[in-house]
C-alpha cells in the first residue's frame, strides 16, 4: 500500500500547481475566468491531460492531483472536460487522420459535451438529441456529443451555425443550455474505438477529476474564508476567535481531508471499484457543499456582495454539485452497489 | 505510484494473520464482549507474537513495520478481535508505546515483559473531575517524601480500574499556575495501600467505569516516568496513541454496516433491489462515512510508513469515526425498530457509541487543535 507521492512527484505537482495560479489566476470578483485560460494551458501542455494517461503516459493520481490545483484556481469544468475527458475520447478515434485533426482541433478550441436526462460525466445521447446542458465555458467552447448507432461510440463535433446557448440557471457560472439547429449545420463524426467497458472506466475516471477539482476549489474557498474571520473584528476580537467560528471551520476541514483521501484511495484502488468511487463523489460533493455552506455564513454581509469573489466559489460549487447526478443520487446509487453486495 | 496493493511481504504477512486464526481463534471468541473471553483473546494473541508486534524487537515487540501494523490490527478486527475492547489495550497500546520512548531501561524491563504476557493489566488515571478535557487543570497531587511520592487525590472515568493491577497517573508536583508544566507522570500498583476503586454504573448497565481514590498512596521514585514535572510530554505521547486506536475499528463498522443493510434487505423480503430509495440513500451515506474512515486509516498509515508527519489526521481521524459510528449506530436503531427486526444490539450500540466522541480528546477538543494548530485560527 502506497498512498503518497514521490519526491519527483511531489516537485512536479507544485510547479504545475504554481504555473495555474499564474495561468489562471482567481479573479477578484465578476463572473468568469478570462478568456485567455485555454491558451494557458495548451501552452503549458496541460491541455491534454486524457490523453497522456490513456497512452500510459502519465499516471490517473497525477492528473487528480492536479485537477485540484485547478479547483483551487476555479478551473474546473474547462479541466475537466477539455483538457481531460475530450483529449482521452480523442485517443480512441479510430482513424489517425481524424484522430490528428481532432487533437489539433482541441488544442485550438476547448469543448464541452452535450447531455440529456443522464447524469452520466461521459454521457451517451441519443442521435436525435441536439439540445440539453452543458458544463463548462460553453460560450466559448466547440460542442460535442457522443452516440451509440449500433454496438460502437461515435464522438461528434457540432459543426455549423453557433449553438442558442442559454444559462441554465441565470446566475451559474458553467452550466447552460445548449441548442443546435440541425438545418444550420452537421456534427462531424470521429468513430471511436471504445466499448461499454472503456467509455465506464473514462466515466469514472472524470468523476474522479472533477470530484478533486471540487475538493480544490473548497480547499481555496476554505482558506478565503479562514483569512477573513481571522481580520474580521466583532466584539473587539476577531471573530475566528470563537468557538462557534472555529468549530464549523474545522469540521469543513476534516471533511476535505477525508474526502480528498477518498479520492486517493479510489485512484488507488482502481477506478472502476464502483463504491470505492461513488463514496468519493459523495464524500466530495458533501464536503464542498459544507464549505460553501460555512465561506457565505461566516462572511456575513460583505460574502452576499460581488465585491469580494466569494460568489465565484459558491457558484463553481454549486455547479459542480450537479454533475454526474444529483448528490442525493449518488448516494442512493452507492447504497444500492452496497446492498447488493452485502446480500 | 499510489497503490492500495500489497506488497509481497504485506499479503505474506495478511496470509499468516489469516492461517494463525483459523488455526487459533475458536468461533466462540469473535466478536465477544466477555470479559474472561477478551483476556483469553488477548493470551491468544501474546503466543502467537501478535499482542504488541509494532513495539522494538527488544522490548520483546516484533519491530514490525507501520504498514504492518495496520494490517495486523485492521485483519485483527475484520475477524472478530476487537482491539479497543481488550482488557490489555491501556497497556500495550496506549502505556507501553510511552514508555518505550519515555521510560529508562529499568522500567521498560520491569513493565513490558507483563504487559506483552498479559499477566498484568493496566488502567489510566487521568480524568478528574475538575480535569476532563482540561487535562492540564489536573488537581491530583504528588509531593516528593525522601525517595517516594505522596500521592492524594481521585481520578475518574477509569476503565477497567476494577480489574487493573496497575495504573498510571497525571499528578501535579508543581504549582497550579504552572499547569501543564507542573505535571509528572507516576505509574503504581492498585494494592497500593490508599487507592480504593468506586464503581460507577453506566448506562449501557455494568460498571467497568471507575472512580479511582488516591488517599496518602506512597509511590516510589522509581515509578517516575519522563523525569519531574516531565508528565505532559508523556501524556501527550500516550493520547497521540489513543486518538490513533480507533482506526482500527473498520471491521466492526463494516459488519455493522452489512448488518444494516440485512435489516433493509429483510424488511422487503429479502430482495434488496425492492429496498426502497430511502433507505439505500441512509445506507449510501453510512457507506461513506465508514469507509472515509477507511480512507483516512489508510493515508494515516501510508505517511507514517513513508516517515512523515501526519500533520492534522490523528485529529481529523479522532472527530471523524466517532461521530461516523454514532450515525451508524442512530440509524441502525431506528431502521431495526421501524422493520420490526431485533433492535437490543443497536440500542446498546447507540448508547456506547457516545462515550467514542468524548474520550482520547473530546470532539469540541479536536476541533480546537485543527482550528488553532492547523487552520492559525486565534486562540
Amino acid at each position: 500500500m502506497n498512498l503518497e507521492y514521490d519526491d519527483d512527484e511531489s516537485d512536479l505537482l507544485g510547479q504545475v500547481g504554481d504555473l495555474l495560479e499564474r495561468i489562471a489566476p482567481v479573479p477578484g470578483s465578476g463572473r468568469e475566468a478570462p478568456p485567455a485560460v485555454w491558451a494557458g494551458l495548451v501552452d503549458a501542455g496541460l491541455s491534454e491531460l486524457g490523453a497522456a494517461v490513456h497512452q500510459h503516459e502519465l499516471p490517473l493520481s497525477i492528473v487528480v492531483d492536479l485537477s485540484r490545483r485547478a479547483g483551487r484556481q476555479l478551473l474546473v469544468e474547462q479541466f475537466v472536460s477539455s483538457a481531460y475527458a475530450l483529449p482521452a475520447l480523442s485517443v480512441a478515434v479510430a482513424d489517425e487522420d481524424a484522430r490528428c485533426a481532432l487533437a489539433a482541433r482541441l488544442r485550438a478550441r476547448p469543448g464541452v459535451l452535450l447531455t440529456d436526462a443522464s447524469p452520466r460525466t461521459v454521457p451517451v445521447v441519443r442521435d436525435t438529441v441536439t439540445t440539453g446542458p452543458c458544463f463548462g465555458d460553453v460560450p466559448r467552447s466547440d460542442l460535442y456529443r457522443i452516440v451509440q448507432p449500433g454496438d460502437r461510440f461515435v464522438l461528434q463535433r457540432w459543426d455549423g451555425a453557433p449553438p442558442v446557448v442559454r444559462p441554465l440557471a441565470e446566475l451559474s457560472l458553467s452550466i447552460a443550455t445548449v441548442t443546435v439547429d440541425p438545418t444550420r449545420g452537421q456534427w462531424v463524426d470521429y468513430p471511436l474505438c471504445a466499448d461499454e467497458a472503456t467509455v465506464a472506466r473514462l466515466e469514472a475516471e472524470v468523476l474522479l477529476v472533477h470530484s478533486a477539482a471540487m475538493v480544490g476549489c473548497a480547499e481555496r474557498l476554505l482558506e478565503i474564508t479562514v483569512d477573513h474571520v481571522r481580520c474580521r473584528v466583532q466584539f473587539g476580537v476577531p471573530i475566528g476567535s470563537f468557538q462557534a467560528v472555529k468549530h464549523g471551520l474545522a469540521d469543513v476541514y476534516t471533511a476535505l481531508v477525508v474526502a480528498w483521501n477518498a479520492i486517493l484511495s479510489a485512484v488507488a484502488e482502481a477506478p472502476e471499484k464502483e463504491i470505492a468511487l461513488l463514496v468519493a463523489r459523495v464524500l466530495a460533493v458533501d464536503a464542498a457543499l459544507s464549505a460553501a455552506r460555512a465561506g457565505a455564513q461566516f462572511h456575513g454581509g460583505i460574502g452576499y456582495t460581488a465585491e469580494l469573489n466569494v460568489h465565484l466559489f459558491l457558484k463553481t460549487i454549486l455547479d459542480g454539485a450537479q454533475r454526474g447526478g444529483a448528490p442525493d443520487s449518488t448516494a442512493i446509487e452507492l447504497g444500492r452497489r452496497f446492498a447488493a453486495s452485502a446480500c | 505510484m499510489l497503490t492500495l496493493q500489497d506488497s509481497p511481504e504485506e499479503a505474506a504477512f495478511r496470509s499468516e494473520i489469516r492461517a494463525w486464526a483459523d488455526a487459533h481463534l475458536p468461533k466462540e471468541l469473535r466478536w465477544t464482549e466477555d470479559y474472561d473471553a477478551l483476556v483469553a483473546v488477548d493470551r491468544l494473541l501474546s503466543d502467537a507474537g501478535l499482542l504488541a508486534a509494532g513495539w522494538p524487537a527488544e522490548c520483546g515487540g516484533r519491530n514490525l513495520a507501520p504498514g504492518l501494523v495496520f494490517i495486523l490490527n485492521t485483519e485483527l478486527e475484520a475477524l472478530g478481535v476487537q482491539r479497543a475492547k481488550s482488557p490489555s489495550h491501556q497497556g500495550v497500546n496506549n502505556f507501553g508505546p510511552a514508555l518505550i520512548q519515555h521510560g529508562t531501561t529499568e522500567q521498560k524491563r520491569r513493565y513490558l515483559p507483563r504487559i506483552l504476557a498479559v499477566d498484568e493489566l493496566w488502567c489510566q488515571g487521568f480524568s478528574e473531575t475538575e480535569a476532563g478535557s482540561d487535562l492540564a487543570s489536573v488537581r491530583t497531587t504528588a509531593r516528593v517524601d525522601r525517595d517516594d511520592f505522596i500521592v492524594d487525590g481521585a481520578k475518574i472515568w477509569t476503565s477497567g480500574a476494577s480489574r487493573a493491577d496497575w495504573i498510571y497517573l497525571l499528578v501535579r508536583t508543581g504549582s497550579r499556575a504552572e499547569r501543564h508544566r507542573g505535571l509528572s507522570f507516576l505509574v503504581a500498583p492498585m494494592t497500593s495501600d490508599g487507592i480504593a476503586v468506586h464503581p460507577i454504573e453506566q448506562i449501557v448497565g455494568g460498571s467497568d467505569f471507575c472512580q479511582v481514590t488516591l488517599d496518602e498512596v506512597r509511590v516510589p521514585r522509581a515509578n517516575l516516568v519522563g523525569g519531574l514535572s516531565q508528565g505532559w510530554a508523556v501524556a501527550m505521547t500516550l493520547l497521540s496513541s489513543e486518538r490513533l486506536s480507533g482506526r482500527h475499528r473498520y471491521g466492526l463498522f463494516r459488519r455493522e454496516l452489512e448488518m444494516l443493510a440485512g435489516i433493509l434487505t429483510d424488511a422487503v423480503g429479502g430482495d434488496w433491489r425492492a429496498v426502497a430509495s430511502d433507505g439505500l440513500h441512509h445506507l449510501g451515506r453510512l457507506v461513506a462515512d465508514i469507509e472515509g474512515m477507511s480512507a483516512l486509516a489508510r493515508r494515516t498509515e501510508s505517511l507514517y510508513a513513508a516517515g512523515k508527519d501526519p500533520g492534522a489526521l490523528p485529529s481529523v481521524n479522532k472527530l471523524w469515526w466517532p461521530a461516523a459510528h454514532q450515525r451508524l449506530a442512530e440509524a441502525g436503531l431506528f431502521l431495526a425498530s421501524s422493520s420490526g427486526a431485533d433492535s437490543a444490539y443497536w440500542y446498546r450500540q447507540w448508547l456506547a457509541a457516545r462515550p467514542e466522541s468524548i474520550y482520547g480528546g473530546a470532539a469540541q477538543i479536536q476541533r480546537n487543535i485543527i482550528a488553532e494548530r492547523f487552520l492559525g485560527l486565534p486562540r
